[in-house]
């Protein structure tokens, strides 16, 4: 329930980005309110995938993604961007989830050849013990190519040891298989 | 009789705006429509990504969101 005046927020995720690559998968939601003007109406996102940037691409990610654990859950991890572009390029950010990610990006203009960090963090106020999430960034080129960068926090799965045999137990480890020298 | 004319004229009056009430009463949803559709550009095969669309409730009555359905 949204109250007159407030807002309400709808997260779409994408579990696993797929199609050809390099072209545009686009998917959809339908969204039904108790609006009887407007009926239902669709949200919807488009994405291409890729696996390794190749020359159409103006920049180069030092990290295509980022994964983050309890151990280093507070620490502050950098992106390498590099501009392999003719141009001058400017980065800016176009969706951050919000009480999930700190994303500090650079203002400054990338000069070709040259480097600028991406700095991201869990947001301090997280208190939660896993998510996926992603942010976007768009450049001021002429096709003002985005990126995606996907980020996952991740609980660290504690490893248990086997359990030991029960004394007196036999297994067939201990007793192996005939092997037709018992007669000799 | 002057009494009951202007009453008569005030009810005249009113009418056309209750009538105008009902018709853009209720719950009314607002998003701009260059929102409803997100770029993300380019994403690593294979990964998860995820994005947020805020809706924002402009009517009179509470806006509720009955159901979203993916495709």
């Amino acid at each position: 329930m949204v109250a007159v005046g407030d807002s309400a927020k709808i997260e779409l995720k994408y579990k696993r980005v797929g199609g050809r690559q390099g072209y545009y998968t686009t998917k959809q939601a339908t969204v039904t309110t108790n609006d009887a003007s407007i009926g239902n109406f669709q949200l919807a996102f488009k994405v291409r995938g890729y696996s390794e940037p190749d020359s159409t691409h103006p920049i180069v990610l030092s990290e295509k993604s980022l994964t983050f654990n309890e151990e280093n859950r507070s620490k502050k991890v950098k992106i390498k961007v590099k501009n392999v572009s003719d141009e001058k390029l400017k980065m800016r950010l176009i969706s951050v989830p919000h009480g999930f990610l700190d994303v500090d990006i650079s203002g400054k203009r990338i000069k070709p050849g040259k480097t600028r960090d991406i700095k991201v963090k869990i947001d301090k106020h997280f208190e939660g013990v896993n998510f996926k999430k992603s942010f976007t960034i768009e450049l001021n080129d002429s096709l003002r190519t985005r990126y995606t960068i996907p980020v996952v926090l991740e609980k660290k799965e504690v490893v248990r040891a086997p359990a030991k045999a029960k004394t007196g137990t036999r297994t067939k480890q201990n007793f192996p298989a005939n092997r037709g020298d018992s007669d000799k | 009789m002057r009494k009951l004319s202007v009453l008569f004229l005030l009810v005249a009056l009113l009418l056309p705006q209750v009538a105008v009430a009902q018709d853009g009463g209720g719950a009314k949803v607002y998003m701009d429509k260059k929102e409803r559709v997100f770029d993300y550009g380019w994403a690593p095969s294979g990964s998860a990504i995820s994005h947020s669309y805020f809706l924002f409730s402009r009517g009179t009555d509470s806006l509720r969101i009955l159901k979203v359905r993916p495709g």
